[in-house]
């Protein structure tokens, strides 16, 4: 801190051209060409739809059960659960079974699927944050809050395409789906149990009725507290401060409630048979950390190309101090996760992990520790690696690569499986997203200026000191 | 950690100046230290942001120490559970490995135990606040309430003394003195010049 002499204040306005806008588009046209290319060299599969391959598979179980073929040598009576035969049989859980080969196309899907729910995430988690400072009464991050801001623009984006994925390859992706069109009856073969009494709340229309409402509310609320902040700067005093603490106050609440149910629907649901009750909170640090990491990605850029000026050091500082503390709070959770499933070793449970220890995804899963937590947390525990801007770019772009990979460990193996890989595809279709995600957070930030002049805490937030 | 010379020795002569606001003190502060004189602490009776920068106090190595401190409850745990479940007296639980994951919660606990307890007693060893130690000095009988205490080593010369003391004035203080004599029971305070 500089005590004793004055740090002048005055408005900033980004001017979004130049190598910003090429790179990004760029960046954008790059991933659509990855994306085009990785198309059409898809592997192929012998593609036949999802429901009628379930019907059929139903027809063969049905066909056995029927003549008393219970125990060949490919099909173990009982539960079927994620591909895997549990229940009823003492002495047989595993191997595992594969489902039927999903169409090539549904990989796309999957990849849309992915990135759709990715900048979701970080957008509604851009959102939250700006939320927080409001409710928490916090100073600190007062300069750099049009980036949050800017960056809870992108919320249409995130929803139309899950709701595409949702319409266009849903029965595909989510078994239950399949399922449901099949309207199966208690005693019928093929039956599902578990399934069935999970269908009061995961069915089409509820599903599509939480795919509407909660990125609907969330853009509400974020368009809402946008113009607070906005009509603040233009009139002053203390009215809008007020109300937008009593926005974001009912935000928070709403959005502790929505992102667990939107995690559920879209995510976990993948594996239908499968829960975890530490979910959604985990998808919320996934969100939260990479959220993090994308605002010290854009503070850092903006204060390179000189804007940003009132953020020093310690506002850095303190983002690091965020990125560190919730990569750990990441792993947390993850492990929270994991190690009750392998100790107490249930079938129903250990499925999950058991295909992700498998051949395509092994690697993947090891991975996601060293990026997501390894990495962050011994490069950013020394305060001056929080301060280094080349240090933080560096962890940020890890850590983000690392949650992406987080979300495909977690969406891929339920869905397609063997079918999953990282090609062209996958990178071109996230390089897209990224490109579209940065020149529209840029556009975003260029409208309006970056300094909220009017907030309360502005001046609180220039004179911010992390100490020696 | 603490640097020694930031204790207040019975031996040294000490110059103090007493505030009543804030602001004042702190550029005082800032402003003694940038003339050279050697600042030995300050007392506040509240936690005062940007002091540390003020007094020119270099960065603490506490975070060193908690490292290591870590580092010990981390190979304890693990020393512990591989010697007690592995090799003297190998439990097979749930058909698990004797040695691998089931480790990892007692590793983080120890861990955070360790650190926490560890940079306490570093801490509170380092600046001689153990328990039972004695409060050193009371040198305004308001410090704890509403005044802010700077004490300034005067043995070295490296500022004069008047000097010192218009510059405590000047900057807001309301009362400056200094202590001389060696020893805490008869140590005398004279009073250089009365404010107003």
């Amino acid at each position: 801190m500089s005590h004793g002499h004055e740090i002048h204040i005055h408005q900033e306005n980004y001017l979004f051209k130049g190598k910003a806008k090429t790179l990004s588009l760029a960046l954008l046209a790059i991933g659509i060409l990855f994306t085009v290319i990785g198309i059409f060299t898809l592997p192929h599969t012998e593609a036949h739809h999802a429901a009628p391959a379930v019907a059929e598979s139903v027809a063969e179980h049905g066909a056995e059960h029927a003549t008393e073929h219970a125990a060949t040598a490919h099909e173990y009576p009982g539960q079927n659960i994620n591909g895997v035969d549990v229940g009823h049989s003492d002495e047989q859980v595993y191997p595992v079974v594969s489902e039927h080969a999903k169409p090539a196309a549904t990989r796309i899907y999957m990849n849309l699927l992915l990135n759709g729910y990715f900048v979701l995430l970080i957008s509604v988690c851009g959102l939250f944050f700006f939320a927080l400072q409001y409710i928490a009464n916090a100073g600190w991050a007062t300069v750099l809050l049009r980036v949050p801001q800017a960056m809870s623009t992108f919320l249409p984006v995130g929803a139309i395409v899950l709701l595409l994925v949702f319409f266009i390859d849903g029965e595909n992706i989510y078994h239950w789906l399949a399922y449901e069109k099949l309207h199966l009856t208690k005693g019928q073969p093929g039956f599902d149990k578990i399934l069935d009494n999970k269908s009061w709340f995961l069915n089409s229309k509820m599903v599509v009725g939480f795919l509407v409402a909660i990125p609907l509310t969330w853009i509400l609320f974020g368009m809402k507290l946008r113009s607070l902040s906005y009509k603040e700067d233009a009139e002053g005093g203390l009215t809008f401060f007020n109300k937008s603490i009593r926005f974001g106050a009912a935000f928070v609440l709403v959005f502790g409630f929505t992102l667990s149910i939107l995690s559920w629907v879209v995510n976990m649901s993948v594996d239908a048979h499968w829960y975890s009750t530490i979910f959604s909170l985990y998808n919320f640090a996934t969100g939260w950390v990479s959220t993090i990491a994308i605002i010290i990605l854009f503070v850092l850029y903006l204060k390179r190309n000189g804007y940003l000026n009132l953020v020093t050091d310690e506002h850095i500082h303190d983002l690091g101090k965020f990125m560190f503390a919730f990569s750990v709070f990441w792993t947390y959770l993850w492990f929270a996760q994991f190690i009750l499933i392998w100790y107490a070793n249930i079938p129903e449970e250990t499925v999950y992990y058991y295909k992700r220890w498998e051949s395509p995804f092994k690697l993947h899963f090891f991975l996601n520790l060293i990026m997501n937590f390894l990495i962050p947390f011994l490069v950013l525990m020394t305060r001056n690696n929080k301060r280094n801007p080349k240090i933080l770019t560096v962890v940020a772009i890890i850590i983000l690569i690392g949650h992406w990979n987080d979300l495909y460990l977690m969406l891929m193996p339920g869905a397609i499986d063997k079918q999953a890989g990282v090609g062209f595809l996958e990178v071109g279709m996230t390089l897209a997203f990224a490109g579209l995600f940065i020149y529209w957070v840029l556009t975003a930030l260029s409208k309006k200026g970056l300094v909220p002049m009017n907030h309360p805490y502005l001046e609180e937030s220039v004179h911010h000191d992390v100490g020696v | 950690m603490i640097d020694s010379k930031l204790f207040l020795d019975k031996n040294k002569t000490v110059m103090f100046g007493i505030f009543e606001n804030p602001e004042q003190f702190l550029d005082t502060v800032s402003k003694v230290h940038h003339k050279g004189a050697q600042i030995i602490d300050c007392y506040t009776p509240f936690p005062m942001h940007g002091i540390e920068k003020a007094m020119g106090l270099k960065r603490s190595l506490l975070p060193v120490g908690a490292f290591i401190c870590g580092c010990i409850g981390f190979l304890t745990a693990a020393t512990l559970q591989s010697y007690t479940m592995h090799f003297d007296w190998p439990m097979i639980i749930g058909n698990k490995p004797t040695v691998g994951v089931s480790y990892v919660p007692v590793l983080f606990e120890m861990t955070v135990l360790f650190t926490a307890f560890g940079i306490a007693i570093l801490f509170f060893t380092r600046s001689k606040m153990l328990h039972g130690k004695m409060p050193s000095e009371r040198i305004d009988f308001r410090q704890t309430d509403d005044r802010m205490v700077i004490a300034i080593a005067t043995d070295n010369n490296a500022v004069d003394k008047n000097e010192l003391s218009n510059m405590l004035f000047s900057g807001g203080a309301v009362l400056v003195k200094e202590r001389t004599n060696n020893g805490y029971e008869d140590f005398t305070e004279v009073e250089i010049k009365s404010a107003n």
